[in-house]
């Protein structure tokens, strides 16, 4: 397929180039309960992280970032569902300069509360008595009465430090108001017989102070939008290889995910409100808890009571290019890596420079001597902390790990969108150079695009000229699979999950039943 | 001894039980599962606090129901080490 295109590298090096640094630059999809700490709350678990143009028609001046959070969800997980932690702060940070820090974060904040307080109760034999459902009938709209439990957030714009910067509330842009309804999870067709009709009442137009054009904020249950041979991949890749080196065969296996949900924070921004005076926005979210917690022996009526949390906001969660602390860090770092910030990076250089994943996958699949052998791997280093030089690369880049768009790339249509990103277009002549490593779209098979770049496919397209820029060690004799490398992939074909066309882009939730 | 020294004797005696000079009274227990006023004095404090309950397996959980933990949503977090 792709992988296998003979497209002349030469011309168009300096793209391919950094298209390729960028594919390769680990890259991957997804970070589900990647981290020790993590696993212990999934409430604040990142999941996927992705940063594009929006395709929809009409909406290209429009910046979409999208942050997933509550991995694994199975749609029958009652009677409590999903709800979004009230103790956690889940921010999208945006840095608009290059210069590894935040400028702009957006600061999601959830309220849950029982109906009238202390929620629906039924007479009973004389007696009021609460119910144990969320639900107490069938549920329409925005803050139904049906409804046991009213989840609503606030959403803030902070400039600056995201601690010590400006805050400011977004607002409906009906009404005015600072906190919106959060839709219910979806239970099932008897509960809410039309889910995506429901969910679709909470997109809602907002005013951001200090931005011109309004903007649209979505925060819901979403079918998790991934794909990936999951169980497959960490039982030391327990796939033929025959199978993950035939292109043909990019979607022979399952997803085994696909009957998964996810907690979905989308924003659709307009471009002006994020560039500043260079087009590279680079961006990731995080999740905090308080740093002090004190467990209640006896908890008081109401809802989520058994704790008293105190002090101050702790960065428990980091999510930027996807799989970074799920195949890239080692697990000595995995927690660490989720409280770190992008500036202090460079503490984790050794994970890029000399990466395992290359090493594992010989292990894995029985395959000695098929890792690249140019170390340092400067070829990942550029692609993973920089940006490609000439695509997403900020004029006064300080290397160091996030998502980079590049908002002067035009859109492309999801029909034409090249599943394999940037390099996948370039091998197929194509005019996409929206995707992934360039921000990065739902449609993005990243796992099949990290498999290539971290197995040498860069150096391969380096050649023995150097004609990419990556080094003369990064030439086809440090890479034992040659042009094979463009044939990997996880046997699962991220292009043909479900999705919207439009914002908020990921398609509607599992129902609980059906 | 005459009356009067009794006398004396079983006021002294009196006085110094109302100044505590009594050990036969028990002393007044202090409920360790009571939260103090000062781990709530600022964020800092209470996180302190957390951080330094002792790993015991004996222990009783605290009675926090009343606790309102300060909060901050400019500090940045207490290191620990």
């Amino acid at each position: 397929m792709i992988c296998n295109s003979r497209a002349p590298f030469a011309p168009l090096a300096p793209l391919l180039g950094a298209a390729l640094l960028a594919t390769c630059g680990l890259a991957t999809a997804s970070s589900h309960r990647e981290a020790p700490f993590i696993t212990t709350v999934p409430k604040v678990d990142a999941t996927d992280f992705y940063l594009f143009r929006s395709y929809e028609g009409g909406r290209s001046d429009y910046i979409t970032v999208v942050a997933n959070y509550v991995p694994l969800q199975d749609a029958y997980g009652g009677p409590n569902y999903f709800a979004m932690d009230p103790n956690a702060l889940y921010e999208i940070h945006l840095d608009n300069n290059g210069d590894a820090v935040e400028d702009i974060s957006f600061q999601f904040r959830f309220q849950n509360k029982l109906a009238g307080g202390s929620g629906v109760t039924l007479p009973i034999g004389g007696k009021n008595v609460a119910i144990p459902l969320v639900q107490a009938g069938a549920v329409t709209g925005p803050s139904s009465p049906s409804l046991n439990l009213a989840e609503t957030f606030t959403l803030d714009i902070k400039r600056g430090d995201r601690r010590k910067g400006s805050t400011a509330a977004v607002t409906n842009a009906s009404g005015g108001s600072t906190s919106f309804p959060k839709p219910v999870d979806n239970i099932g067709v008897k509960t809410i017989p039309d889910y995506a009709g429901y969910a679709a009442q909470h997109i809602y137009t907002v005013n951001i102070p200090g931005c011109a054009m309004p903007a649209k904020v979505f925060v819901g249950q979403r079918q998790d939008p991934f794909a990936v041979n999951l169980g497959t991949i960490f039982d030391l890749v327990n796939a033929p290889v025959e199978v993950i080196t035939n292109p043909a065969l990019i979607n022979a296996v399952p997803n085994t995910i696909a009957d998964k949900n996810v907690t979905t924070l989308a924003l659709e921004v307009h471009s002006s409100c994020l560039v500043k005076d260079d087009p590279v926005v680079g961006g990731w979210t995080s999740a905090s808890l308080r740093q002090a917690r004190l467990l209640d022996g006896s908890p008081m009526a109401g809802h989520q009571t058994a704790e008293k949390v105190g002090g101050a906001w702790t960065q428990v969660s980091r999510l930027g290019m996807p799989l970074v602390n799920e195949v890239v860090i080692g697990l000595k770092d995995k927690d660490k890596f989720n409280a770190s910030k992008p500036h202090g990076d460079g503490q984790f250089i050794d994970y890029v420079t000399n990466p395992t994943l290359p090493a594992l996958l010989e292990i894995a699949l029985g395959l000695p001597g098929i890792a690249p052998t140019n170390f340092p791997r400067n070829d990942l280093v550029t692609t993973f902390l920089t940006g490609i030089a000439g695509v997403n690369q900020p004029r006064n880049v300080v290397a160091s790990e996030m998502l980079r768009l590049n908002t002067t790339i035009p859109a492309v249509p999801f029909a034409q969108q090249n599943r394999l990103g940037i390099v996948g277009n370039i091998l197929a002549g194509g005019n996409d150079n929206a995707g992934f490593p360039n921000g990065r779209r739902p449609k993005d098979d990243v796992v099949d695009i990290a498999l290539v770049a971290v197995m040498g496919g860069l150096c391969v397209a380096n050649g023995t000229t150097n004609a990419l820029g990556f080094g003369t060690a990064c030439n086809p004799s440090a890479v034992p699979l040659g042009a094979t490398a463009f044939s990997l992939h996880d046997a699962v074909d991220q292009a043909v999950v479900p999705l919207l066309p439009a914002f908020p882009y990921l398609n509607t939730p599992l129902p609980g039943s059906r | 001894m005459n009356a009067r020294a009794l006398l004396i004797v079983a006021l002294a005696a009196g006085l110094l039980t109302a100044c505590g000079g009594n050990s036969d009274e028990p002393p007044v227990a202090v409920d360790e599962r009571v939260v103090p006023t000062s781990a709530t004095a600022s964020p800092l404090a209470y996180t302190d606090y957390v951080a330094t309950r002792p790993l015991e397996d004996a222990l009783e959980p605290l009675v926090v129901q009343a606790v309102v933990p300060p909060v901050s949503d400019v500090d940045e977090p207490l290191p620990l080490r």
